[in-house]
């Protein structure tokens, strides 16, 4: 896997789920820690310091009023681009129906157009195929929804994950 | 990204990759794949499955094309025999609710206080173990009854019931007397248990007479009536008559349309009866031999009801009504009736009904070929008309039901004590009948016995208020489905209610959509849609001959949805305590595939069609003068006198005519009662005066109470439907509200003209609440209002004026909401979507220069059940207008 890689699975990984103590492990990494606190600078209280279950919560209020009930930014292609957005569903989904496509257990019941599910097929490909794939289904709205997301993130991790998908 | 460079990038990939960090196992064959463009439909590739449509009431037959796991196109079911392969605008928003990008997909708790918009997602398990722990205690202390369930829309033909059935709680609640239970008992009561609704053989007729039925635009049935009864016009010039307040669809197609006054339809149909009488057009022999009510009788009772009487009531012109009436008795029996909300949703519209449903007798029509037909209509277990059909049932061991609340054997006697005392003596008075089928106040409402004496209808406007009086204690409140917070009367009291914790301490919500119901719940639970699941399907079909369909999955539930039968069972299963021997099947398919074990089809093959029907089978006519057959008639009784009753196992079963035993009709005496004692007896129960017309055994016409008289400056004020719409249960389907989004109050130019007002003008409307024997009837001063603008449409009744009241929602996201944030209530606190086809909000709102989205009139409708029989009178609205 390319460093490139690991940084999108990260993005989807926080994207697909609200933050878990795992993943917040993985984040409050030394020198992962550091960096993302460069990227994000208001990430810094968070990074350093250990979670409450209500800071967990709140981040879990915060994922669900962003990304899932009425969202405020909507993580799906078809937000963006409706009828486009069906056929990247409808292939996704055929990739799923058909074994061209395993996706680990947290991602499996994402819509298939979600932004974390794309994501991180991007990660499984290269070359050509790649630059297809992206073109076709990533840069068409993932920019939008990465600016939309820096702009209404009301908790600095999802601050974060827009900054690192605008790279 | 000023200070983010790709160094920063790469270092935290480094990072991450020599920490912690796990790669995801994720495998992708992106080059097996063509990312080009899809294109259209390409019906080389694309799967056809047969389903059932859930977008209305009708119900028909489609198939939907599935590209790529995705359902691109619903198209109409040919095999569907009642629907012959038509579909509307509506079978499309299938489509649009289940792919719109604010559906639920996860089960939700709420965090902040109920209804201020804060949520998390939880899993399944959680959202079980809770709700689980919540009910059980319920089940274990003997009081299973406050749990609640509440539904609005539920096709899942008893599996809802048999779970609140195994948990023992009578609490099954639903919409009917909001819909259509005003319209149901004549009939019921005319006709038995097993045709709460009728099947008329449009496509033979040769002449129909509407009393506001719309079934060019929206009804139950519609879709299956209008293809043929335009068939029978076109190729065989029936002629259709319709009396309306309003120039709907149906209306504006009929041959004649005739304007009248609202609440008056039982006038011009008593007139008919009148006229038919006296020009001695009545088909004696049919009458004498089926109806319960003597010639003479009837006679009497329409005496006064003459056209020219008729026409001061209605407007009407009275020789209009006159040839009316000798054209449809001279058509007989290829004639029939029609009606619905138009002529039953008013105080005087249970009556109303029964004077319609006369006409049909009188001239002989009932069953006849063109006439007013009775097909099979309920569940396929062997009832009436439904003889030689395979019997399907609900495969799980049944759960018996709860014990009933009366005198009797199994006396809930903690639940009834807890009831006021005054309810008490109510229903200790009652007969047995009804005593022994009492479950409370929110299921069997004591004072509208007759919304459960047929069967439960309930009195769905009334739950609400009932809780807030303390008639009711609730722990566990479970709405499926359910839009009472927007679509009932007083919605705002729907609200108070769901608002406070203490009398809804936990409401728990089942949907698709985030709605106004489920944003005052405290834990959704996501519904897969119709094009994801399984149901049963039987309606009665308008070619009269029964038949069957399955809803079947075209997809998989999206997100973590899943089907009620699912949901159930797991739920069952968590609640334990013996719930889960009722729910043992081990998936959807499985338990389907068991329910209909019984057809003479393979399951595949069924799956295959969508349909089973047996073509062959003689038609639905005249089913009462069927002989009874040798096996029903093993150790039955059988009399020998003209008239008397057949009896088996202490059932009767059936009627001597002409020395030979017959069906009848599905009633005790098996007769068509067109005067029937119970209206007599309930009003007697319940302390309604014998003076009100709705306590009448015959059937009678009275004046709806608060339009009599009505002042100068006063209007009344109706709703509708319109042909794209369903209920509230559509204004958030994208492509429906790009058809139809506002609901603007039309009136007739005159009407606009006296009020000062011109089109377009916002104007503010302000509803009186009722007069008569009603709740709250005859409270002074303004009820509620709300303010719209002004349309105008020829061929309205000029002292009505109209909305739909299908959009103005304040909650179910961009497309639902619209532009309606002047009309918005303070609950709604949700954030809209950002949607780059909706970008801005949709392109009718009024910030992109459009209308605007429409507003919501249901705050400002009274509760107004009808006596006796709990239905929403709708259309009796008396109000002012005032220019803005």
């Amino acid at each position: 896997m390319t460093p490139e890689s690991a940084v999108q699975q990260l993005a989807a990984t926080l994207l697909a789920k609200e933050i878990t103590p795992e993943v917040l492990a993985t984040l409050q990494q030394p020198g992962t820690s550091e960096i993302l606190k460069q990227i994000e600078p208001s990430c810094a209280d968070i990074l350093d310091q250990e979670w409450t279950p209500q800071a967990f919560e709140d981040a879990a209020v915060e994922f669900c009023r962003l990304f899932v009930l009425n969202p405020a930014v909507p993580a799906r292609a078809a937000a963006y681009f409706e009828k486009d957005a069906l056929e990247i569903a409808g292939k996704i989904q055929f990739m799923l129906d058909n074994g061209f496509l395993e996706l680990p257990e947290s991602f499996q019941t994402l819509a298939p157009d979600h932004v974390a599910t794309l994501l991180l097929i991007q990660t499984t490909i290269s070359g050509d195929d790649a630059v297809q794939f992206i073109s076709d289904n990533i840069t068409p709205w993932v920019p939008q929804f990465a600016t939309s997301l820096l702009e209404k993130s009301e908790h600095p991790i999802y601050r974060l994950v827009a900054k690192l998908l605008m790279n | 990204m000023s200070d983010l460079t790709r160094r920063h990038l790469l270092k935290l990939g480094s990072t991450l990759l020599a920490g912690a960090f796990t790669p995801l196992n994720v495998s992708a064959k992106t080059s097996e794949i063509n990312w080009g463009k899809l294109g259209r439909l390409d019906y080389t590739k694309a799967k056809a499955t047969p389903t059932i449509c859930f977008a209305c009431t009708n119900h028909c037959g489609v198939i939907g094309w599935e590209q790529d796991g995705i359902v691109r196109k619903i198209e109409g079911n040919p095999l569907d025999p009642n629907s012959q392969g038509n579909i509307c605008s509506k079978a499309q928003g299938m489509i649009s609710y289940t792919y719109y990008p604010e559906r639920i997909l996860y089960p939700l708790r709420r965090v902040g206080k109920r209804g201020e918009g804060k949520w998390k997602r939880i899993t399944w398990d959680e959202a079980y173990d809770e709700l689980a722990a919540k009910l059980r205690p319920l089940r274990e202390n003997g009081t299973p009854e406050e749990f609640v369930f509440h539904y609005g829309r539920d096709k899942t033909k008893g599996v809802t019931k048999h779970f609140t059935n195994a948990f023992g709680t009578p609490h099954r609640l639903n919409r009917r007397s909001i819909c259509s239970s005003n319209r149901r008992a004549p009939l019921m009561s005319f006709y038995g248990r097993d045709f709460e609704w009728e099947t008329q053989d449009l496509e033979n007729t040769k002449y129909c007479v509407n009393f506001g039925g719309n079934p060019y635009e929206a009804y139950q049935g519609g879709l299956f009536m209008v293809h043929r009864l335009q068939r029978a016009r076109v190729e065989k010039g029936a002629k259709l008559v319709t009396f309306e307040v309003r120039p709907s669809n149906t209306a504006s197609k009929s041959d004649e349309f005739h304007t009248l006054m609202p609440g008056t339809d039982g006038a011009v149909a008593g007139a008919m009866i009148h006229t038919i009488l006296k020009e001695n057009l009545q088909d004696e022999k049919f009458w004498n031999r089926w109806s319960n009510y003597s010639l003479e009788d009837l006679r009497k009772q329409v005496k006064d009801y003459t056209p020219e009487w008729a026409e001061q009531k209605s407007g009407v012109k009275a020789s209009d009504i006159k040839r009316i009436a000798i054209e449809f008795a001279k058509a007989a029996p290829a004639c029939c009736t029609m009606s619905n909300r138009g002529s039953a949703k008013h105080y005087n519209g249970m009556q109303a009904d029964r004077l319609i449903r006369t006409l049909d007798v009188l001239v002989g029509n009932v069953g006849k070929p063109g006439g007013y037909c009775l097909s099979s209509l309920r569940g396929w277990s062997g009832h009436y008309g439904q003889e030689g059909l395979p019997k399907l049932k609900l495969p799980e061991p049944k759960a018996s039901s709860p014990k009933p609340w009366g005198l009797g054997e199994g006396f809930n006697e903690t639940a009834f004590k807890k009831l006021p005392k005054e309810i008490q003596d109510r229903v200790n008075n009652f007969p047995d009948k009804w005593r022994k089928k009492y479950f409370g106040e929110l299921a069997t409402p004591s004072e509208y016995p007759l919304s459960w004496h047929w069967y439960s209808m309930r009195v769905g406007q009334l739950v609400y208020p009932y809780i807030q009086e303390g008639r009711q204690k609730v722990s566990v409140y479970m709405s499926f489905t359910l839009g009472a917070s927007f679509g009932y009367p007083e919605a705002n009291v729907v609200r108070e209610v769901l608002q406070d914790e203490k009398l809804i301490p936990f409401h728990v919500a089942i949907d698709i959509g985030y709605g106004e119901q489920s944003a005052l719940a405290d834990m959704i639970l996501p519904e897969a849609t119709s094009l994801e699941r399984w149901d049963y399907h039987s309606t009665n079909n308008y070619g009269l001959i029964p038949y069957t369909g399955v809803r079947q999955p075209l997809v998989k539930p999206q997100g973590e949805s899943k089907t009620m039968p699912q949901m159930f069972r797991e739920l069952a299963h968590k609640i334990g305590g013996g719930m889960e021997k009722h729910f043992t099947y081990k998936d959807d398919e499985s338990f389907y595939k068991d329910w209909y074990k019984n057809l003479p089809m393979e399951w595949e093959e069924f799956k295959r069609r969508g349909i089973w029907q047996d073509a062959t089978r003689e038609k639905d006519y005249e089913l009462y003068e069927r002989p009874l057959t040798e096996a029903e008639l093993k150790d039955a009784s059988v009399p020998k006198g003209e008239g008397e009753l057949v009896q088996k196992g202490g059932k009767v079963i059936g009627i001597v005519k002409d020395g030979k035993p017959v069906r009848g009709f599905p009633t005790p005496n098996r007769k068509i009662n067109v005067f029937d004692p119970i209206f007599e007896e309930a009003a007697k129960a319940v302390g309604l005066p014998l003076t009100d017309g709705n306590a009448s055994s015959a059937p009678v016409f009275h004046d709806v109470p608060e339009h009599v008289n009505l002042a100068d400056d006063h209007y009344i004020f109706s709703t509708f439907k319109w042909n794209v719409h369903t209920q509230g249960r559509s204004g958030h389907w994208k492509y429906n509200a790009e058809i139809i989004h506002t609901n603007p109050v039309f009136m007739h130019p005159d009407t606009g003209k006296a009020l000062g007002v011109k089109e377009g003008d916002s104007v503010e409307l302000s509803v009186f609440r009722p007069h008569g024997h009603t709740y709250r009837a005859k409270e002074e001063g303004i009820m509620g209002s709300f303010q719209n603008h002004v349309r105008f449409l020829k061929g309205m009744h000029p002292k009505v004026v109209m909305c739909s009241h299908h959009v103005g929602h304040f909650e179910h996201g961009i497309v639902g909401k619209s532009d309606t944030k002047e009309s918005l209530p303070k609950a709604a606190k949700t954030p809209s979507l950002v949607d780059q086809d909706l970008k801005g909000g949709v392109w009718w709102s009024k910030k992109n220069g459009g209308i605007g989205g429409g507003v919501h009139i249901n705050d400002a409708l009274p509760i107004n059940p009808a006596p006796l029989i709990g239905g929403q009178n709708w259309y009796d609205n008396v109000c002012k207008i005032e220019k803005v």
